[in-house]
């Protein structure tokens, strides 16, 4: 006869019979429930070993201050000092060794993605050229924006005093955001100077009608010549006649070697009340026609009397690029929210449409821009192609003088029923039909990959840099750093707000500094500060998607969370249209930060 | 007469308690509203788990350590807490495994890096009856606390720190596993033999005491 205890049926697993005792019915197998259900002795001695638990724990909580555990001062200590850190920065701080092995793989990766970048570009110079077409977009998108405004009654006025009024609305709507007070009204009078100092002063000359693509470069030297003989031996330098008639006789000294005209008159004329007209062998230099009889400046003592000033052009001069029939004035196409349409044989100047596609049969002299809309030219286009938001179609007949700038759209070429599609191009100088395009490889699927391969190269290169930025940034200013991650982990939508207002409100304030000449130093000290602030807020961003990986590779190494952040960043801005979206507001949560805590000086609040 | 008419047994086992489900419910919306930038529900879930926090700090980096080891914690678990998950587990496995892990790195910056929890072997099997307490050798009620802490003192680190993580501080095995960084059987095996080397071991002190 064999005993209950040694009965094989009552053995049990250890972890069993615990469950069973812990009340864990989802660990305990079949053969104890069995056992259970029979037998009653065992239910009973379960009990037991219940009984016994329930008095261990209760004998070890009262235990607890003999275990040598955290008594309630200690709790209370640690608990205060941990709830301090809540309010303070994050902590971001990189060791300097950290920082050598960031430096040196952050340096790998710049010189990597430059030499990938460069050789894909297949010109030592690309970059170079590059950032001359930007300058160049920039100034194209300027003039336009000049032109539009010109038709606008009151003209730059009227928008200085309607951008005075939107930014000072942007900026109190960025105060209450950030619930600060001290910025509003500082930046509302100095806005407020900028902007009536600017709008008196903007294009105090103004040029009508097309201008000579590409721009005569000027070869003189004058010394305190009279403003008329300087400006001819200018236009003649250029094989250009003058015909000037303004009362401005005062003395310059010009020394001018491969100068642009377009630079030359900037300078000479500066704030004359003056309209410029290329007629297309003469520069015609006239008192506009608001200021006749109201003389910008008096004239000085020694001045000739104001007789306009004719000129011949030089015999030899070569003829310029597609020009006009001299005489012709132009007209400008704008049109909000239809289609312009430049039919074959008609000449306009520029073509600007907001909301809607804009097609050019005939010629356009200065540029042709959309907002919105696609752009199709089947004629001639001395100046830029510029679409927002639009496709760029040049049929086989087209002929674009300038560059092709599509942003968020696509450049294709009708080359005999084949296109050639691409992202965004620029195609610097004239481009004939045969010789336009996309560089490099002829066939389509080639030249889309290859641009792809091409400005994934470049992008590689710009985040390569901001890690490297990045890294100096949390190195040599951790707290400030620290601040920023905690502002966009504390008031996210703070942030995203506070960026979106700071990027509408800083790029209206930069376009009417820009274009306002009293400005331009504000706006590249604004332009240079938001891109340091920009670069400052995806830095911060990409350490908060590193930190937020699940990798326990980059626990407590900042370097490594930055790098994985940019990385994971890089990826994502790479998938098409998302990707975009995604940097924007990578962007936008990053300036806001920096924004809302001042460039990391003061800590944010919680979201409410 | 009901039994048998079900195609299953009735068992009679303890229905799981609230304090010993797999997740700490009230933790985790604790933990929610903290993650969301609630101070006072921060502050409150700190205070209730800190005590347990201590002494995994204790055990782990040591009792010299382990007051700086669990300050540590405490600040990573305030600056981590929004990444805190509550669907993928309960806040004090994720509140251990967070001290858990700053005390191995104090132990690694250190140079002192150990296995501190090592595999108890097989799973032992055991005669249920044999395992049932006499009333007279349970005694736990009048035991004074300084023999059961010396009696605790007498288990291995890993083994005493599963017992105070669930006698003390409620938590369920599968929190205990996860703060430990071991399997939940290995956390089974340890609390049923510390608590049967503490009845042992307390058996032994009344003994003692008795005599």
């Amino acid at each position: 006869m064999t005993s209950p205890k040694e009965d094989p049926a009552r053995e049990v697993s250890e972890r069993e019979l615990l469950a069973a005792v812990d009340g864990r019915r989802d660990l305990v197998g079949d053969a104890l429930r069995d056992a259970l259900a029979d037998d009653d002795d065992l239910g009973a001695a379960l009990d037991a070993l219940r009984d016994e638990r329930d008095a261990l724990s209760v004998a070890l909580k009262r235990a607890q201050p003999e275990l040598g555990g955290l008594d309630a001062d200690d709790v209370s200590e640690l608990v205060a000092r941990a709830m301090a850190k809540a309010d303070a920065p994050d902590e971001v701080r990189i060791s300097p060794r950290g920082l050598g092995w960031g430096a040196l793989a952050g340096g790998l990766a710049v010189v990597s993605s430059a030499v990938a970048w460069v050789a894909l570009q297949g010109s030592p110079t690309a970059p170079l050229s590059q950032v001359s077409q930007s300058l160049r977009l920039l100034w194209s998108l300027g003039a336009t924006l000049d032109r539009v405004v010109a038709m606008l009654p009151g003209a730059w006025t009227t928008v200085a005093a309607v951008a005075f009024v939107i930014g000072t609305g942007l900026l109190w709507g960025l105060k209450a955001i950030e619930h600060g007070k001290r910025i509003v009204l500082p930046a509302a009078g100095a806005l407020l100077c900028v902007w009536t100092l600017g709008a008196a002063q903007a294009h105090a000359y103004d040029v009508e009608g097309p201008w000579p693509a590409p721009d005569p470069l000027v070869e003189v030297d004058v010394v305190a010549q009279p403003l008329p003989a300087a400006l001819e031996a200018a236009t003649r330098s250029c094989g250009l006649g003058l015909v000037y008639g303004l009362d401005d006789t005062r003395l310059v000294t010009l020394h001018a070697h491969g100068v642009p005209l377009r630079e030359v008159l900037d300078a000479m004329l500066g704030p004359s009340a003056a309209v410029v007209r290329f007629t297309g062998h003469m520069l015609v230099i006239e008192p506009r026609a608001s200021s006749v009889g109201a003389t910008a400046e008096p004239a000085p003592a020694n001045a000739s009397p104001s007789a306009p000033v004719v000129t011949q052009p030089v015999a030899a001069a070569a003829p310029l690029a597609t020009a006009p029939v001299p005489g012709v004035r132009l007209e400008d196409v704008l049109t909000f929210g239809g289609d312009a349409h430049v039919p074959a044989g008609r000449d306009v100047r520029e073509v600007v449409t907001m909301g809607g596609d804009a097609r050019v049969e005939g010629r356009a002299f200065g540029n042709v821009v959309t907002m919105g809309g696609d752009a199709d030219v089947a004629g001639v286009v001395v100046g830029d192609v510029v679409t927002m938001g639009g496709d760029i179609r040049i049929r086989p007949s087209g002929v674009v003088h300038g560059q092709l700038q599509s942003m968020g759209g696509d450049v294709v070429r009708e080359d005999g029923g084949a296109s050639v599609s691409s992202g965004s191009f620029a195609f610097p100088g004239a481009i004939p039909p045969a010789a336009m395009a996309v560089p490099r490889h002829e066939d389509g699927e080639g030249a889309g990959f290859f641009a792809l391969v091409v400005q994934t190269a470049e992008a590689g290169l710009r985040y390569a840099l901001l890690f490297l930025g990045a890294l100096l940034f949390a190195f040599f200013a951790p707290e400030r750093f620290g601040r920023l991650h905690q502002a966009v982990r504390r008031a996210p939508l703070r942030s995203i707000a506070g960026g979106a207002v700071g990027m509408i409100a800083g790029s209206l304030l930069t376009l009417v500094l820009c274009i306002t000449i009293i400005g331009l130093p504000v706006a590249f000290v604004l332009v240079v500060s938001a891109f340091v602030a920009a670069c400052a807020g995806l830095a911060t961003v990409a350490h908060l998607i590193g930190q937020a990986l699940p990798l326990r590779a980059l626990e407590d190494k900042p370097v490594l969370r930055l790098g994985a952040g940019i990385l994971a960043l890089f990826l994502v801005t790479r998938v098409p249209f998302f990707g975009w979206l995604a940097f924007l507001l990578a962007l936008a949560i990053g300036l806001g930060a920096v924004l809302l805590t001042r460039f990391g000086r003061n800590d944010v609040a919680v979201d409410p | 007469m009901l039994a048998g008419a079900l195609p299953f047994p009735i068992v009679a086992i303890e229905a799981p308690s609230a304090r010993r489900r797999p997740i700490d419910e009230a933790s985790n919306a604790l933990a929610r509203r903290a993650a969301s930038g609630d101070r006072r529900a921060l502050e409150a879930l700190l205070r209730e788990h800190a005590r347990a926090i201590g002494d995994v700090c204790r055990v782990i980096a040591g009792p010299e350590d382990g007051k700086d080891a669990a300050q540590e914690a405490l600040e990573k678990i305030v600056v981590a807490i929004r990444s805190f998950d509550a669907d993928k587990g309960s806040f004090r496995a994720w509140a251990l495994t967070v001290a858990r892990n700053v005390c191995r790195d104090r132990l690694r910056r250190r140079g002192l890096e150990r296995r501190l929890f090592e595999d108890p072997g097989e799973d032992g099997m055991v005669h249920v009856m044999s395992e049932a307490p006499d009333a007279e050798r349970v005694t736990y009620a009048r035991i004074e606390s300084r023999k059961l802490a010396a009696a605790l003192e007498t288990l291995p680190e890993a083994m005493r720190l599963a017992v105070v993580l669930f006698h003390v501080h409620e938590a369920s095995y599968e929190e205990i596993a996860a703060a430990l960084g071991v399997p939940m059987g290995t956390v089974m095996t340890w609390l049923h033999r510390g608590r049967k080397r503490l009845r042992a071991a307390v058996e032994a002190a009344n003994g003692e005491g008795g005599a």
